[in-house]
């Protein structure tokens, strides 16, 4: 057959619905082949890593927060824990799980405005979670209903549900007693029971055929499903400390894409890996105990999800988990007079990596003496998984072909809904270089 | 009956938080004992459906009170808009998240059978949404207006 006899299809998405942010799809076809995929997100450049240049360390929670709306913790986690390596501050235990509590709630949160507002729909055939409500009403509260818990738990612990006021370097402003806590124990008590039912609903719903081996990578513990503490690991192999993912990982610029694509440095064929919670799953699934650890063995759902339409169960498990693990901590919280504990500032460079509920963030300050920024980078998940997302489809969309395009392009959207792409995270990268090759196409799709 | 007033809007983007600042306004200056027959709450929102769907329900009769962009008004304006009626101009949820607001919230709760027997929307023409605190003069002036008429606000009924 000639090329010209060949036919080619291309599918556009101008506007990505369902997800965190502004993006676009560009899909080429030319036969069987798939000759192109953009994950195009021309979201604007929000200059973060520049913002914090000549600011102080101590306001690098309360500045990275502004990042994103719905994952502020993992920000201000992976800023305080990076800050207190490089100025080796170490807090004590009661801090370190107050944390905890404080990002079991934005995982709760996130993952349920994910799970029911953004993804459900697609596997049940709505366009969006109001028409969904229509039939689904109860299933819709449920969402709310476990979204709020988890937004009451920021509320207290963090001091306010958007962009919290309570973190800092060392510690908190201010600490809730344990009888706020233990308000809270009703509510995250009915919230799990109605996850633990989302979970198993969600795991009937019907998955395209698809499985993938990708590079996983997430933090391992050594005694906790992880979320702020632990050693990046990958399913290739490596396992390091945070300090050293400069020497593993490295942002690219796409011209396609307003924000930079990280890849492993020496991974052939590109280099993309996925973060979030597959990877997650498949390197501390045996730390998911009581009704999480329960579920996924009665889902049966293996050591390994390789199919990444079903990352909607693994979020449902996640939620439990996380709803157990705030249960467990605040029934241990006793009062303390201990907030924080105090900050000696000197010159120096720290890092951390945390797992926010999309995946692994990390963040790097260099600073001076008077503790004020010289250099900051942050690496979020959405930038981590691009690469992998664009992979997804090209794998994806061969076994497709013969679909209708309008079922293709339902087809592409769901696939990057998979793995709840947070762009106005993605999009905070320093350098901007402007070329008539990436300005083209933002008028073209 | 009690009357839930929601100062719906972000303080830190301009004009954008007339709500808000109308809400506190009130607060601070209402003289409950005047208008002993007007009983009301207040509550501010930073416009996010679910935290909309939170406040009102269980609520009968509700006012929202928000920032409105229109070219074609003069700034300070101030508008009132029937929330329950269908042709409420609607960005689908199938958009961004930051696309989830009030609209998505009336119609969220249509739907879930939790929406206010009564709602009113009271917007407030803005200049401008730029980042920072600080309102225009011109919707500083109409909040001033505002506070000052209540609980008998004078405003334009749009129909359309």
């Amino acid at each position: 057959m000639t090329k010209s006899a060949i036919k080619t299809k291309t599918i556009k998405v101008n506007y990505l619905a369902r997800v965190e942010g502004e993006g676009a799809l560009l899909v080429r076809l030319r036969g069987q082949d798939v000759e192109d995929v953009q994950l195009k997100i021309f979201e604007p450049p929000r200059f973060f890593e520049a913002l914090l240049r000549g600011r102080s360390v101590m306001e690098a929670p309360d500045i990275t927060a502004r990042i994103c709306g719905i994952c502020p913790i993992a920000y201000q986690m992976s800023a305080v824990y990076a800050v207190e390596q490089g100025l080796d501050v170490m807090v004590p235990p009661p801090i370190h799980d107050l944390r905890r509590l404080l990002y079991c709630g934005e995982w709760i949160e996130s993952h349920a405005l994910h799970l029911f507002m953004l993804h459900a729909p697609d596997f049940l055939g709505y366009p969006d979670a109001v028409a969904m409500a229509k039939d689904h009403a109860q299933r819709v509260e449920h969402g709310l209903a476990i979204k709020k818990s988890g937004n009451a738990i920021v509320s207290l612990v963090g001091g306010r549900e958007i962009h919290p006021i309570n973190v800092k370097v060392g510690g908190f402003y201010g600490l809730p007693s344990r009888r706020e806590l233990n308000l809270l124990k009703d509510q995250l008590s009915s919230a799990l029971e109605i996850a633990i039912a989302s979970t198993i609903w969600v795991s009937g719903f019907d998955f395209p055929d698809f499985d993938r081996s990708v590079v996983l990578v997430a933090l391992r513990s050594t005694d906790e499903y992880p979320m702020a503490r632990g050693r990046i690991v990958s399913n290739h192999g490596f396992d390091l400390p945070a300090k050293e993912f400069d020497n593993f990982f490295e942002e690219i610029h796409v011209p396609y894409t307003t924000a930079l694509h990280s890849v492993v440095k020496t991974e052939k064929g590109g280099g993309a890996y996925l973060t979030g919670p597959l990877a997650r799953y498949a390197i501390n699934r045996q730390w998911l105990h009581g009704r999480a650890g329960e579920l996924t063995r009665s889902l049966n759902l293996g050591s390994v999800v390789t199919n990444p339409f079903k990352s909607i169960v693994v979020r449902g498990i996640e939620i439990v988990h996380a709803i157990e693990e705030a249960i467990r901590i605040i029934e241990l919280y006793e009062d303390t007079a201990i907030a924080s504990v105090g900050v000696r500032l000197r010159a120096g460079q720290g890092c951390a990596a945390t797992e926010a509920p999309r995946g692994l963030l990390y963040h790097r300050y260099t600073f001076d003496a008077d503790g004020i920024i010289s250099d900051a980078k942050i690496v979020p998940p959405t930038s981590q998984n691009q690469k992998s997302i664009e992979d997804d489809l090209r794998r994806l969309l061969p076994s497709f072909i013969g679909l209708p395009k309008s079922q293709m392009t339902h087809l592409c959207e769901q696939a990057i809904r998979n793995h709840d792409p947070c762009i106005s995270c993605a999009t905070h990268f320093l350098r901007l270089e402007f070329d008539s090759v990436a300005n083209d196409g933002m008028g073209d799709l | 009956m009690t009357v839930l007033l929601i100062g719906m809007g972000n303080v830190f983007r301009g004009d954008d938080g007339a709500g808000p600042m109308f809400a506190r306004r009130l607060l601070s200056r209402f003289n409950a004992e005047e208008h002993a027959d007007f009983e009301f709450e207040v509550r501010e929102s930073d416009g996010s459906s679910f935290s909309l769907i939170d406040l009102w329900r269980g609520w009968e009769t509700v006012m929202v009170v928000d920032a409105l962009i229109d070219a074609s008004r003069p700034p300070g304006q101030i508008l009132c808009i029937d929330g329950l009626r269908e042709d409420l101009p609607w960005d689908p949820l199938s958009v961004s998240t930051h696309a989830f607001g009030l609209i998505e919230a009336i119609k969220l709760s249509r739907v879930l059978a939790v929406l206010p027997k009564k709602l009113q929307v009271i917007a407030i023409v803005a200049e401008s949404f730029a980042m920072g605190d600080g309102l225009s003069p011109s919707v500083d002036q109409a909040i001033d207006v505002l506070v000052q008429q209540w609980p008998n606000p004078v405003f334009q009924t749009v129909q359309r």
